[in-house]
């Protein structure tokens, strides 16, 4: 459960993570609360909620295969979201006390996370339960909805199983957003960030169990993908283009584009996981013999780039001084 | 009603860390943890370059983001004012850590140790037990409760808040420059509004994080 | 066994409190330490009824109750088995009965006292003494010359001390914090909290923080110089060219100086002859001074109007004032060659002396309690970054100097003795100091220790111990010179080598000078005792080993005795059991309480006990109602009892000192201010030097020693020291520095200090200026080594830093105290 130190004094030693006002000086400091078990979670949670309601709205759902007569992207989908749960869990100072995460749903994001996951699991997996088929049989097809949502009862719990999926991919980034503490996360561009980088990484995802159920791949899917990778791409760059003088964002600013993360930044996520998937969406748009391998490449490049974006959103974010002298204002 | 707060007159600050280590005796706080550090930095160019002082704690805001991200209710805003963590309810998710501007939360590890390494006294808070929390919790974090245990001691002894040693945060008793100041800031004829009234208005730390803190400076440098 | 243990009720914070005294550092405050009920001591507060802390405790004293429950705390007397002594040698303790140890002690006791008393060097001051004229009358009754401050000649103010006696009738002198407008702080750290009269200081300063200006002159911005208005570097060693460089712009340039003080109240007057000594009446002893209209008369002839400048002849000689001979002395430090030794700027030389010569309100009065009193708000103070080298007491009489020229000794605003002349006197207190023929304040000699004074000079005599102190007739102390001689044996022609010493609380190794150097001098001792509550180095070193306490176990009747000048109460308190030990001591049946409970037991087993007492009788003034009785024996506490009712009244004794203990007292306006009140001088021309020359060079020129005598001299110069000349490769200075959160060598063993400390990173990095740095291509967090030119080596972090100046390397004082090699052992021989 320890994550690397991100943080040093004047002498270079490394500073233990558990305390935040342990250097005693008024510099910007690195956030060492979440870091690589966090951005792993964050883009399971995207990529669960993602699967699940690109399935459903592209209509492929029922199209590229079952398992136990589940929809595949359904099983990826719940999959996803438990393992990002329980890492979730497991990263808890107290996992044991995970059930109180629930309790502060009036102010907390993370409450809502709980509930979102909870409310999807359940709900979505009853929405599939008519559906199961276990030994030849499907014992609960008497269950009086329609897994693919064609009816009233199915439908209602496919838009609240959807609601709730939205929610999933949403609230990571408000987590980090809703606090004005760090300066680079406390914005509306994290989340939106966070959602079109999970929405575009659950299109390739799609896509690319498309490419293995040997279904052909539409040209409106690939613009899709390439219009999510692209809005990405303006969030992202929209976000490092304002406010760049506040403090704690402008120490952000330099290790994504000068510092530390400059290579890794812009080179894989601004470049290879979002601008270059956005071309190669748009590309495979037009050149129809291209889309499966274009797919397959546009998975890797979204989901590495989407996963190192969450990664290093969380390791650029920086605390500005709790005090700024009045002539350094 | 009553809304505790704390002026801290920066100017008078002299740097010795009394109130760092009254704190730490008074809250055996985990061993690498500081909930009310003096901060210091360096201002100028040689041959006209100074330290600076900045004494801390917890700002105990009106509107507290520990208490608005905590997930589990751990930390809560009492009546008083007080932004106060129930180490047992903590679920250790740290939200809390993120969302403080201040810093002022510190995360006890589960295979951390809540004493003092080398320590051969287990300190205690100087009133009695039932009034505060002496044992910290591995995986929840902690953080300054304004020694809220030596204020209601006070209360129910009928001892002044702010005044009587037992009665006032450990490190506002322990000052020898007496730059800190407890009091009640709705009570315009307390110790806090006079002296803010005094050398006021009194700054907020990170004014743009919007926390309406109880912790006011005056003097910053 | 009966207990004794300080009273658990009776101050109004409820059960459990017990009012006692901090001793972790000299400023001494008034505790109220907690005891539980598993009596364990969880808490220390200021006592609020204490005027001289007013219920304020420092980082330090509330994590004071460390270490009571240490389990590396020796608790058994124990014996060395193997004969080899070394730093990291494993002694191989075997643990002895405190019959055995005391026996074996006492023996070797009755040999030396039978050879040469002299030859037992008692050792003591890290964790300080404070046992007073009960210490003093044992050292006395053993035959001993005193006991030995050994740290305090490395880390103390060496000037200070015989200066503020000579010019003030005090043990120092602090600023007036009350009313000052104006302080120079010469490198102590006065106004941090780190210093005599430091809590009360440290509230008063932030208090008046806008009124008060503090000007910091120290080669590193310390913790002082960031809470004073201004820093101004100076290159190490040569503060008193910037202060002879002040006095030269304040009385030749400015002309600002306090005339009618100097006329009545110090000897700037008195006419010196061309040879610098004093034109004396005929036939008679006293000085003479020029009266502008009757000649020269003698200096108490009640002239009106000396004459403090000019040139006169008296009876056919050359006579100036010594004033003049002052003016003409320093017009030599300009502020261009100021500049040139400090590398503080010339014009700003000239401000510092222009604000604090206005700044002294020269002429001005003040009303305090409806008298009438000079006002002069501007001081200045110093402390070991004057004296931590040589020449030290140069640098001191050119900065007394300047309090004395503008008149600021003892008035509102200046500098405040601290204690005024009172040493052992509570209630019978006079405010008076003894002149002598001269017409100067005169006191020669202080307290128990081995502290000398500066005026008058005492005659030389041979060496009776390797610290020659019998030749430094001006010297507080002398303790450096026995590394000297036991390095080279024969420069100085071999005095008297130490038979045993006996090491109390104190921990030479780390304080008293270089460690290896320290060791070899340790090691040549036959026979070392140490009493400690833990292992260091220097008990490591021991034959013997005796266990001591904590302080919060002690019972202690005068730890303070606060009768200073200045605004506020007089108090004095002491300390005593907040717990109980729980280690048996050196006398059976009888609590053990303070390590003056074994010297007691060593005289009775030497049969030195009258001795001690009819000492005592003397040097704590006992009256005869409370005198002990040499053919009697006593207890420690029957002791304390007497000495307590002796001081107090017949109420007071024991009983009252362990159920309240606190005696404080108002302050006439003569005790607050007491200068305008007596008519003992003060001095700016050092005449006594010359003669105190004189006498020394016929000495040792009779002893065949070869000797420095130049510093001998009237008026004070800026002399380079050692250090001065740097030559490549060494070619900075090193300097240490002190933070307010330890004090000596001997808090850094405590886990909660250390923490702190670990998180600042203060006691393991050396500072370096970025000028220098980037010559050197050093980053801060870079290991560096650090050679000296006598060939050490260390290795430490660098912090770069605009906070010293681009000469220096600045590191912290005794950093690092505690034994490395022989964890194993100190693991081993404890538990036994």
């Amino acid at each position: 459960m320890t994550s690397p130190s991100l943080a040093s004094d004047h002498t270079g030693a490394p500073l233990p993570r558990n305390v935040f006002m342990d250097q005693f000086s008024l510099e910007p400091r690195t956030q060492r609360v979440w870091d690589l078990n966090h951005a792993v979670w964050f883009t399971l949670m995207g990529l669960g909620g993602g699967v699940f309601l690109v399935g459903r709205f592209l209509n492929l759902t029922e199209d590229l295969g079952h398992w136990i007569g589940i929809p595949t992207i359904d099983m990826i989908s719940f999959a996803a979201i438990a393992v990002g749960g329980m890492i979730l869990v497991a990263d808890l100072g107290r996992p044991l006390q995970f059930w109180r995460a629930f309790a502060n749903v009036r102010t907390s994001w993370i409450s809502w996370g709980a509930w979102s996951d909870l409310i999807f699991l359940t709900v979505a997996g009853l929405l599939v339960l008519p559906a199961l088929r276990f030994g030849g049989s499907r014992p609960f097809s008497g269950l009086g909805w329609d897994p693919d949502g064609s009816n009233g009862a199915g439908l209602t719990l496919e838009i609240i199983a959807g609601i709730a999926a939205m929610v999933v991919m949403t609230y990571a980034g408000a987590v980090l957003a809703r606090p004005r503490s760090i300066p680079y996360w406390s914005s509306l561009a994290i989340p939106v960030q966070f959602l079109l980088s999970s929405a575009a990484m659950s299109v390739a995802v799609v896509l690319v169990i498309e490419v293995i159920a040997d279904e052909p791949i539409s040209g409106g899917q690939m613009v899709l993908l390439a219009v999510l990778a692209a809005g990405l791409l303006v969030a992202l760059v929209g976000h490092l283009l304002t406010r760049t003088d506040t403090p704690g964002k402008k120490e952000s600013l330099d290790g994504l584009l000068r510092g530390r993360y400059r290579h890794v930044f812009v080179g894989l996520v601004l470049g290879a996981g979002t601008a270059l998937p956005a071309l190669l969406g748009f590309v495979g748009a037009a050149v129809g013999d291209l889309r499966d391998a274009l797919s397959v490449i546009c998975f890797g490049l979204l989901i590495s780039g989407g996963f190192l974006l969450r990664l290093i959103t969380l390791r650029v974010g920086i605390f500005p001084p709790v005090y700024i002298p009045s002539n350094q204002r | 009603m009553t809304r505790w707060g704390m002026v801290i007159d920066a100017e008078r600050c002299v740097g010795c860390q009394a109130c760092t280590v009254a704190c730490k005796t008074e809250n055996q706080s985990p061993h690498d943890a500081w909930y009310a550090p003096v901060i210091e930095w360096e201002a100028g160019v040689y041959p006209d370059a100074t330290l600076n002082y900045l004494p801390t704690l917890c700002n105990h805001c009106e509107d507290a983001p520990c208490v608005t991200a905590c997930p589990s209710g751990a930390i809560k805003r009492r009546d008083d004012g007080i932004v106060i963590a129930d180490e047992d309810v903590c679920i250790g998710s740290r939200a809390c850590m993120a969302a403080c501007p201040y810093g002022a939360i510190n995360f006890l590890e589960n295979s951390g140790t809540a004493s003092m390494p080398g320590s051969s006294v287990a300190s205690q808070p100087s009133v009695p037990e039932r009034y505060a929390r002496q044992q910290h919790v591995p995986g929840a974090i902690s953080k300054c409760t304004y020694c809220a245990h030596r204020i209601d001691y006070g209360i129910e002894n009928g001892l002044e808040v702010g005044v009587h040693p037992l009665a006032t945060p450990a490190c506002v008793v322990t000052c020898p420059a007496e730059c800190r100041i407890f009091g009640d800031l709705d009570n315009p004829d307390s110790n806090v509004s006079r002296y803010l009234e005094a050398k006021g208005p009194g700054e907020v730390l990170r004014p743009d994080a919007k926390t309406s803190p109880n912790t006011k400076y005056v003097g910053l440098p | 066994m009966e207990t004794v243990q300080g009273a658990r009720s009776g101050t109004a914070y409820g059960d459990g409190w017990v009012r006692s005294a901090c001793t972790i550092c000299l400023n001494r405050c008034g505790i109220l330490a907690h005891v539980n009920d598993d009596e364990v001591v969880d808490k220390i507060l200021g006592d609020p009824a204490n005027p001289h802390n007013h219920g304020r405790t420092c980082a330090k004293g509330d994590a004071g109750f460390e270490g009571l429950n240490d389990p590396e705390r020796i608790t058994v007397p124990l014996r060395r088995t193997n004969p080899e002594r070394g730093v990291g040698v494993d002694p191989r303790w075997e643990p002895i009965s405190w019959d055995e140890a005391l026996d074996a002690i006492a023996q070797k006791l009755c040999e030396t006292i039978d050879d040469d008393p002299e030859k037992i060097l008692y050792t003591s001051f890290d964790v300080f003494h404070l046992r007073g004229a009960l210490a003093a009358s044992w050292v006395t009754g053993l035959g001993m010359p005193g006991y030995s401050t050994w740290s305090a000649a490395i880390f103390c103010g060496n000037n200070v001390h015989g200066i503020a006696y000579m010019n003030q009738n005090a043990f120092e002198g602090t600023p007036d914090p009350d009313h000052s407008k104006y302080i120079l702080n010469f490198g102590s750290q006065f106004g941090s909290v780190v210093h005599y009269d430091t809590m009360h200081a440290t509230r008063a300063l932030s208090e008046r923080r806008s009124d008060v200006k503090m000007v910091s002159i120290d080669p590193v911005c310390s913790s002082a110089a960031a809470v004073a208005d201004e820093w101004v570097p100076i290159r190490p060693g040569t503060d008193a060219a910037l202060i002879l460089g002040m006095v030269d712009q304040l009385i030749n340039e400015l002309d600002i100086y306090d005339a009618e003080f100097l006329k009545n109240f110090t000897n700037a007057a008195y006419l010196v002859g061309s040879d610098g000594r004093y034109i004396r009446e005929p036939g008679g002893h006293k000085p003479l001074v020029w009266d502008q209209h009757n000649g020269a008369q003698p200096f108490d002839a009640g002239t009106a109007d000396a004459a403090l400048t000019g040139v006169y002849e008296v009876d056919g000689v050359e006579a100036k004032p010594g004033f003049q001979v002052l003016k003409d002395h320093v017009r030599s430090y300009s502020p261009d060659y100021v500049e040139s030794i400090t590398t503080v700027a010339a014009e700003k030389v000239r401000r510092l002396a222009r604000e604090f010569g206005e700044a002294s309100c020269i002429g001005q009065t003040i009303e305090i309690d409806g008298v009438e009193l000079p006002y002069r708000p501007a001081t200045a103070i110093w402390y070991r970054g004057l004296s931590a080298h040589k020449h030290s007491m140069l640098n001191g009489l050119s900065i007394i100097l300047l309090p004395t020229l503008m008149g600021a000794l003892d008035v509102p605003g200046g500098l405040l003795g601290d204690p005024w002349g009172l040493i052992g006197k509570v209630k019978d207190r006079t405010y008076t100091a003894t002149a002598s023929p001269e017409g100067l304040i005169s006191q020669g000699f202080i307290g128990g220790g081995r502290v000398g004074g500066l005026y008058p000079p005492r005659k030389a005599r041979a060496p009776r111990t390797t610290e020659m102190f019998e030749l430094m007739p001006c010297a507080p102390y002398g303790t450096v010179f026995s590394l000297l001689n036991s390095e080279q044996p024969d420069l100085f022609g071999t005095p008297p080598f130490p038979s045993m010493m006996i090491n109390f609380q104190s921990n030479m190794m780390k304080t008293s000078g270089p460690p290896e150097i320290v060791e070899r001098f340790i090691k040549r001792i036959p026979f070392v005792v140490s009493i400690s509550r833990r292992f260091e180095e220097t008990t490591e070193m021991a034959d013997i080993v005796l266990p001591d306490l904590h302080y919060l176990e002690r019972l202690t009747p005068f730890v303070f005795q606060h009768l200073s000048s200045g605004d506020g109460r007089h108090s004095v308190y002491g300390a005593k059991p907040v717990v109980s030990s729980k280690i048996e001591g050196p006398v059976p049946g009888e609590p053990y309480v303070d390590a003056m409970q074994i010297y007691l037991e060593l005289a009775r087993r030497s049969g030195t006990l009258p001795d001690v007492y009819e000492a005592f009788n003397t040097i704590a003034k006992m009256k005869d109602e409370y005198r002990l009785d040499p053919s009697e024996q006593y207890s420690y506490f029957e002791i304390c009892d007497r000495w307590l009712k002796n001081t107090f009244g017949s109420d007071k004794g024991l009983q009252w000192h362990l159920s309240d203990g606190l005696w404080t007292d108002d302050k006439t306006v003569e005790e607050k201010y007491p200068r305008p009140f007596f008519e003992a001088r003060a001095q700016v021309y050092f005449e006594f030097m010359l003669r105190a020359r004189d006498d020394l060079e016929r000495k040792v020129e009779e002893l065949g020693i070869a000797w420095e005598t130049d510093d001998y001299q009237p008026v004070p110069d800026w002399k380079p020291g050692p250090a001065f000349e740097r030559t490549a490769p060494h070619d900075l200075f090193v300097v240490n520095m002190k933070v307010p959160n330890h004090a000596l060598s001997h808090t850094h063993k405590n886990p909660i200090l250390s923490t702190l400390s670990n998180r600042h990173n203060d006691l393991k990095s050396v500072w370096i200026n970025p000028q220098t740095a980037a010559g050197r291509g050093i980053s801060s967090g870079d290991r560096v080594e650090i050679e000296t030119s006598q060939g050490r080596r260390q290795t430490a972090t660098a912090r770069v830093t605009q906070l010293v100046h681009p000469e220096v390397l600045a590191t912290q004082a005794a950093a690092g105290a505690g034994p490395k090699a022989v964890t194993a052992t100190r693991s081993t021989s404890t538990r036994s």
